[in-house]
């Protein structure tokens, strides 16, 4: 079986088609099987000189979805299974024409969980937040003091073809976790993750090693929660151009969040080694981090945010120069304003802040919005400044301002949903002395049939983009999309027949860059 | 000396941290503002901890969304831990009508306590949790409710909606909409996204975005892994060219209150491209290396090999165009000159660096390297020139950011032919 691939990925292949057959023969005897299937054809018409700027694939092309679950009793045992299957001749929705999305299956009697086929766990930041083919085992058992236990082991690809087809790095990955409550309101984990990168694919370095972590989360206090954590990586990346690298460094965090009414404050603070490599866990090397948020409900009405992050390289001075990242921000909510049952109001101020003796960058970013309902007619309007400047290099002005209208009518047995959309963006280049701007609107109109089970919405708007030193460019578009279930589906849940129609007209000051994308896609949908 | 710089420098940080910090915590100090009151719990009976299957009690909203799917053995468990001071917790009552009726939950002698029902599909429970001690006093019952709804969706379709929510808020350019589905643990800090995700709607005009969902995994913790393939077309509103991409992509969700929320993702990125190097966690293992949409730090677009995407902390450089030799004497001196975006002529945190090679295809070796004052390089004579290494050099150029040492890619190669003259 399977004869075109090797070793371990034979049996981790054989083994997950098998036992997912086995689940699927168990859930015709009479356990919950579902399936939810989406098949669509799309026509597709490019036109104009410029058409190869789009990013639509012309012709007549298909795409299907299948996706197989099952979910049943055995003796003492929950079990699920999954399998998914995409089909589609347009290379630019996928890079293949028929591939395995998804497969997987879990046995879990709520103390002991096998897992095989699609397998995630996420230990803890540092250490593991990465899915893998493969298969893991997880105990917990809440009625005595063993500690929880996870195992797991497999291949990181991020597709099942890549086993058989598209070739990526081979990384094996293999990651044991315990974790341990000490007391009701301590528990201590450690995590061990290794890694072994097997086939370079092009040109990407190849990493081999181990991280090793320690997690803990503490509840001294009602509503206040201390989670930190520490890490340890011994990983050596095998680089084409230096030879192999040998990155031994350390990851510390320590995070207080206090979470009760009327407050939630986080402190936080993390520092992470230039030498720190985490493969499967998630955290940004070479970083010294502070940051501290507070929401303050105020009144009922008013909620109060103000946040401050702190984060700085060059920790082990191996850069020449150091650079400091400094983000405070402040917004307040408002509700009920000016005594109006459906106002919200909210103004925000944000600064970004980095600087060192080579560069210096200040972006400063303001919002105001307010939300509201003017009889029958619901209203939201923003505005947006913000001022970027980095030395010599950017200083520009923005402005953004857009606001809808809609409103819902019911006439007879339809409802119809009209909606207007105005919007405009203006940019002072100061440093290229330019002036940009732009401008769009559009209407549209819901119309939905409840009794008929029709909803429909169509929109035709116009976006005008005018630049100083390029091409002015303008875009017409309209799109209809109808949903109907018919009698024939009643019996399936959410089983839906849909038409979808799409143009884009570009319109630009070159016409040789015009072009036009006429889209229709006929298609149901069925569950059950 | 540089020791003292250094300490010189990081108290001038650490006090302008501070400043900023008492700044922003300044309405704090007003006297209603009870930001001290972690702690003050009622010293009679409460309860430490609260789990809903497995999900911190404390850290759910008031409305609880759980889906079918996702139960255990289809049963919803509540467990947790009464205390009550010096007295025994007595009995543990839950009540999932909103207080018209209560069941007793399994008490053990510790204060533990158990409870388990079987929750029908579309159907609001209002909990309430009411732990009483030996002498009859309760805890703050009313602080412990919550609304829970048993949905019969399952993942992949919320997963669908959160993404289709992300992609209609970017391609509408909306700010508070989008940082509405993002995850408050964000990995890389929510306020590095908020702004990269600006700075990309201010890089990018009339954008177009596409996904098919490839594969959804959960784990036991109810995070969710997502991995998808994407199409998308930008106008760049700098040059008003318009580009286009394809790809796969990951991303980690979190479950709040039965929302799935962006909690970290990978290059490459299909939100927050202009701050490519902070936002994601690392580069999928693909088996493509398809040409990427990349944002540099002037926010010109530009596309590149996925394998080429900067790494973490790093920022995306301009890309020098248009190498041409300009002159080449007899005595093999070189001239050149090239394009690069003009605003970053001058700074002092760039470097222009010129590689030479024996073939248009590498080996490559670092000859020469400047400040980045201007784009020339006049009467460059190297060693290679000068004994006549030819019959034929090839030179390519890279910049680099002085800062944190990221480079360019490099540029167009020419050649010079170097065979002797006379």
């Amino acid at each position: 079986m399977f004869y075109f691939l090797k070793g371990p990925k034979r049996v981790l292949l054989s083994a997950t088609i098998l036992t997912c057959l086995l689940f699927t023969t168990s859930a015709y005897a009479g356990n919950n099987l579902s399936l939810w299937n989406d098949t669509s054809i799309v026509f597709t018409d490019l036109s104009g000189p410029g058409q190869s700027s789009s990013s639509m694939t012309e012709g007549i092309r298909h795409y299907s979805v299948l996706d197989l679950k099952s979910r049943g009793k055995l003796d003492s045992y929950d079990y699920s299974f999954g399998i998914g299957f995409k089909a589609t001749d347009d290379k630019r929705r996928d890079s293949k024409k028929f591939s395995l999305t998804s497969l997987s299956g879990r046995l879990s009697n709520r103390v002991h969980t096998f897992n095989i086929g699609d397998t995630y766990e996420s230990f803890s930041k540092y250490s593991l937040n990465t899915a893998i083919k493969g298969a893991s085992y997880h105990y917990l058992n809440n009625a005595n003091q063993i500690p929880e236990i996870t195992l797991l082991g497999g291949i990181a690809y991020t597709r099942w073809d890549n086993f058989w087809d598209t070739d990526a790095t081979e990384r094996k990955l293999y990651a044991a976790r315990i974790k341990q409550d000490l007391t009701a309101d301590l528990w201590l984990a450690a995590s061990a993750v290794v890694i072994k990168d097997n086939r370079r694919n092009f040109g990407s370095p190849l990493y081999d090693g181990n991280t090793l972590s320690f997690d803990l989360e503490y509840r001294p206090l009602p509503g206040l929660t201390i989670v930190g954590e520490s890490s340890f990586s011994h990983i050596d990346e095998d680089n084409l151009t230096s030879g192999t690298i040998k990155h031994n460094g350390q990851a510390y965090r320590l995070e207080a969040i206090g979470d009760q009414n009327p407050s939630r404050v986080v402190l936080e603070y993390e520092r992470v080694d230039p030498d720190y490599l985490s493969i499967a866990g998630s955290a940004t090397a070479d970083r010294e981090k502070f940051k501290a948020s507070w929401r303050y409900k105020y009144t009922r009405r008013l909620t109060v945010t103000t946040a401050f992050l702190w984060y700085r390289d060059n920790l082990d001075g191996q850069l020449a120069v150091r650079t400091q990242h400094y983000k405070p921000e402040i917004s307040f909510r408002l509700q009920r304003m000016f005594n109006r049952r459906y106002a919200v109001g909210t103004l925000g101020y944000k600064m970004d802040r980095s600087y060192s003796s080579a560069a210096s960058t200040q972006n400063h970013f303001i919002n105001v919005s307010y939300r509201d309902r003017f009889g029958i007619f619901d209203s939201t309007t923003n505005l947006g400044m913000t001022y970027y400047e980095t030395r010599t290099v950017r200083k520009n002005d923005e402005f953004v301002a857009n606001t809808s209208l809609s409103t819902r009518m019911t006439k007879g047995a339809i409802i119809w949903k009209p909606t207007i959309y105005l919007g405009t963006w203006h940019s002072d280049n100061e440093l290229n002395d330019e002036v940009d701007h732009s401008y769009e609107y559009s209407v549209g109109l819901g119309c939905d049939i409840p009794s008929k089970k029709i909803t429909s919405q169509l929109k035709v708007g116009k976006h005008k983009l005018f630049k100083e030193s390029a091409d002015d460019a303008e875009r017409f578009y309209a799109s209809l999309n109808v949903y109907y279930r018919p009698r024939l589906f009643a019996r399936l849940k959410n089983s839906t027949l849909y038409l979808r129609g799409l143009i884009n007209d570009y319109d630009y000051t070159t016409d040789s860059r015009d072009f036009r994308e006429n889209r229709i896609t006929v298609g149901f949908s069925v569950r059950f | 000396m540089n020791q003292s710089i250094r300490t010189d420098n990081a108290l001038t940080a650490f006090s302008k941290i501070i400043i900023l910090v008492l700044l922003l915590v300044a309405p704090a100090l007003n006297a209603d503002a009870k930001w001290w009151i972690f702690g003050k719990s009622d010293a009679g009976v409460s309860t430490r901890y609260i789990y809903l299957n497995d999900l911190s009690y404390d850290e759910l909203g008031n409305k609880v969304t759980l889906y079918r799917e996702s139960l255990p053995q289809g049963k919803i468990f509540i467990r947790g831990k009464g205390t009550a001071g010096k007295n025994r917790i007595g009995a543990v009552q839950i009540s999932i009508d909103g207080k018209q009726s209560w069941q007793k939950a399994k008490v053990t002698s510790n204060g533990s306590f158990l409870y388990s029902f079987t929750p029908e599909s579309d159907r609001t429970y209002e909990l309430y949790v009411k732990v009483l001690d030996t002498t009859g006093k309760s805890n703050d019952v009313d602080a412990s409710r919550k609304e829970l709804v048993i949905s019969d969706e399952n993942m992949q379709d919320q997963v669908y909606k959160t993404l289709d929510q992300l992609v209609k808020a970017y391609q509408d350019e909306d700010s508070f909409a989008f940082m509405r589905l993002v995850s408050d643990q964000f990995v890389s800090g929510t306020e590095v996204l908020d702004s990269a995700i600006r700075q990309d709607f201010t890089a990018f005009d009339n954008i177009s975005l596409n996904y098919t969902l490839n594969n959804v995994a959960r784990a036991a913790d109810g995070n969710l892994f997502v991995a998808i393939s994407y199409n998308r077309m930008v106008t760049s509103s700098r040059s008003g060219e318009t580009f286009s991409d394809h790809a796969s992509t990951e991303f980690t969700f979190k479950l709040e209150n039965g929302t799935p929320k962006i909690y970290s993702m990978k290059n490459p990125l299909i939100f927050g491209l202009s701050d490519a190097g902070e936002v994601a966690t690392g580069t999928i293992n693909s088996g493509e290396n398809n040409q990427v949409l990349s944002v540099d730090d002037s926010g010109n677009i530009r596309l590149i090999p996925l394998g080429n995407i900067p790494g973490d902390g790093e920022g995306s450089l301009p890309l020098p165009t248009s190498l041409a030799v300009t002159n080449l004497t007899t005595w093999h001196s070189i001239s050149l000159s090239f394009a690069v975006s003009p605003n970053i002529v001058g700074t002092p945190d760039y470097e222009m660096v010129l590689e030479e090679a024996l073939s248009g295809s590498g080996p490559w070796a670092e000859v020469y390297r400047h400040v980045l004052d201007s784009t020339t390089i006049s009467a460059l004579v190297t060693d290679r020139i000068r004994f006549g290494y030819g019959p034929f050099l090839y030179y390519r150029i890279i910049l680099e950011k002085v800062s944190d040492g990221s480079r360019s890619l490099p540029s167009n190669v020419v050649s010079v032919d170097n065979r002797p003259t006379g």
